[in-house]
Order: C-alpha cells, then sequence, then structure tokens
C-alpha cells in the first residue's frame, strides 16, 4: 500500500473532500438551473452553459477522490472510478452534440447584433466540454494503466525462480 | 542453493513507470492546465469587446482580471505541487506563471493609473463602489502578482539547479 500510517487520515480526508465538493457543485447546479423544462432548447443551452462554469471545482473535486484512491491503494474504488469516467465520456458527447444543435436553435431567435456574443459564449462552452472530453478519457486511462501495472501476483502462484547457482562455478571462484 | 525473489508486478519497467508520485503529478499538472484554461477563457468572454482606447475599460479590465488572484494561486500551487511530487520537467509551467504573475503585475498599474481618470472623466452610476473595487483590486493584484512570479521563479529555478536536465525521464508537462 503506497501511503504511511501517518499519510492515511489525510488521504481518507481527500476523499471527504471529494464527495463533498461533487455533491455540493450539484447541488448549486441543480438549484441555479430550476425550474427544470428538459423541451425547451432555451433551458438546455443555458442548463449546459452554467454546468461548464463549475468544471473548476468538479476538476478538483475528481482529482481529490482519484489521488486517495491511488494513494490508500484502494484498487476497486479506482476501477469503478475509471469506468465512470469512461461512461462520461459517451455522456458527454451526446451532451456536445445537443448543445451545437441547441446553439443553432437560439442563436435564430436571437437580434443580429447579439450573434457575435452568443457565438463566442457557445465557442467557449463547447470547447470546455472537449476539454473535459479528453480529461475523462485521458483519466480513465491512466487509472486503469496504473491498476494494470501494479496488480499484485495472483494468489497461490509460485514465487518467480529468476536464477539457480551453479556449484562448478562456486569452486573455480565465479558466481561468487 | 536456488534464489529466489517475489514475482515482479506486470507492467512497464522503464522510466515511465506510473508510480503514486508520478500519477500524483501528472493528475496536477493536468488539472492545472484544464483551470487555467477555464479562466483565461471566461476573462476573455467578460472584457470582450476589446476597447483598449476606453479608460473606462482598461480600468474594469484589469479589476476583473484582479478578481482571478485565487484560482491562479490554485493553478501555481498545483503545478508546483506537480513538479515537487513527480519530479517532473517544468520549464514551460515557469514560464507560464511568469508571465500570468507579469500580466497580474501590469493589470495593476493599469488600475493605479486608469482608475482615478476614470473616475473623472466617466460618468460612472456608483463611484463610491468603483473606488472600493479598484482599491480590492489594486491590494489582490499585487498580492497575487507577487505569488505568481515567485511560483515561476520556483519551477524556474528548480531547473537552473539540475542544469536544465530534466528530472524524470519523460515530462507530460
Amino acid at each position: 500500500m503506497p501511503s504511511s500510517t501517518t499519510t492515511r487520515p489525510f488521504f481518507g480526508l481527500l476523499y471527504l473532500a471529494g464527495v463533498a465538493l461533487i455533491l455540493d457543485q450539484v447541488l448549486i447546479l441543480a438549484s441555479s438551473i430550476m425550474p427544470f423544462s428538459p423541451g425547451t432548447a432555451q433551458w438546455r443551452f443555458g442548463a449546459v452553459g452554467l454546468a461548464t462554469g463549475r468544471i473548476t471545482p468538479l476538476l478538483l473535486a475528481d482529482m481529490a477522490v482519484i489521488l486517495a484512491a491511488i494513494w490508500l491503494g484502494h484498487r476497486a474504488v479506482l476501477r469503478t472510478w475509471a469506468l465512470l469516467h469512461l461512461v462520461l465520456v459517451a455522456v458527454l458527447l451526446l451532451v456536445l452534440g445537443g448543445f451545437a444543435l441547441d446553439a443553432i436553435q437560439v442563436r435564430q431567435q436571437l437580434i443580429p447584433e447579439a450573434h457575435l456574443g452568443m457565438l463566442l459564449g457557445a465557442s467557449r462552452v463547447g470547447i470546455m466540454l472537449l476539454a473535459m472530453v479528453i480529461w475523462s478519457v485521458w483519466a480513465g486511462w491512466r487509472m486503469l494503466s496504473w491498476l494494470r501495472s501494479t496488480r499484485p501476483p495472483a494468489p497461490g502462484k509460485r514465487p518467480l525462480i529468476v536464477g539457480q547457482r551453479d556449484p562448478s562455478l562456486t569452486a573455480t571462484g565465479h558466481g561468487t | 542453493m536456488t534464489d529466489t525473489f517475489p514475482r515482479r508486478s506486470p507492467g512497464p519497467v522503464s522510466g515511465r513507470t506510473l508510480t503514486p508520485e508520478r500519477m500524483t503529478a501528472l493528475l496536477c499538472l493536468s488539472v492545472a492546465a484544464i483551470v487555467l484554461f477555464d479562466l483565461v477563457s471566461q476573462y476573455l468572454l467578460a472584457v470582450l469587446p476589446v476597447r483598449p482606447a476606453d479608460v473606462a475599460w482598461r480600468a474594469t479590465a484589469a479589476q476583473i482580471l484582479t478578481t482571478q488572484v485565487s484560482p491562479l494561486v490554485l493553478v501555481a500551487l498545483l503545478a508546483i505541487a506537480g513538479a515537487r511530487v513527480g519530479a517532473l520537467r517544468t520549464r514551460s509551467w515557469g514560464g507560464v506563471l511568469m508571465a500570468v504573475g507579469l500580466l497580474l503585475g501590469v493589470a495593476t498599474i493599469v488600475v493605479l493609473l486608469d482608475a482615478p481618470a476614470a473616475l473623472e472623466h466617466v460618468d460612472l452610476r456608483a463611484p463610491e463602489a468603483f473606488r472600493r473595487a479598484s482599491m480590492r483590486a489594486l491590494g489582490s493584484g499585487t498580492i497575487g502578482a507577487v505569488a505568481m512570479l515567485w511560483a515561476g521563479l520556483v519551477l524556474l529555478r528548480r531547473r537552473a539547479e539540475t542544469g536544465g536536465a530534466p528530472l524524470a525521464a519523460h515530462s507530460d508537462s
């Protein structure tokens, strides 16, 4: 297990901090996009825009959970978290596609003077969503790589024999 | 007599081996990069359209920049943590943090020079609030500039200590 007994409580608290941050951000986001109206393009457009505004604290929370799982050696948590990231990739790609379509629809309802500002704002949201897709793929892949590279030996397997000393070499002064 | 050793875990054994320290460093630097990009894009959207000839725009743009000091310090902290924990080569991060520090310094000077002019010449709805915001911007900007320049120097000096050679065999920074 990577962490020592003195640092274990710290990493345990990182779990708590990460989960608390995620819940807090989800609640803030939920309260800001209420009342829910997923049937309208304007609501969906605004909701995705507001959600991307919460990316920084969510990223920090994500990092806290990953670090806690790595340093505490919680392989099951890390595997689950990695799979969640890969699911998130699919969700984010769907959201990105929907957002692009909603942006086109919303743009048609705006006055021409507001088009440039809306385009820049929507571009920023799109780039941030794309960055989150890349982050999710990268983090999920890194977690799975780490799990593979630190896989413990299968139980019941004999230790690997790496060499055998030849008595004749010892007699001639070699192999000591 | 037979020498036996515990079975080595499968996986890479080169300089790219994923240790907890290396994972920590890579995560810190990646998050720092995304947070920095998020901050910059938000700032650019907030100050558009650009009107550098307008004294009120200059003062307001500089004030807005100084409101980003806390997340910028967080970015610096993540970059330093990544460099220290993972022993990664982070010369580019040193340069980025120095540039951000200089930018914050310039913003502070702009606030210092332009805020009084903006108060005198521009019809502000709440001059007292603008004055308070300018004072806060001066304080935050100075602290932020010093912190970012110091963080940049820490990363650049770390590179100089190692003769510019990479600390690790591979750098993702």
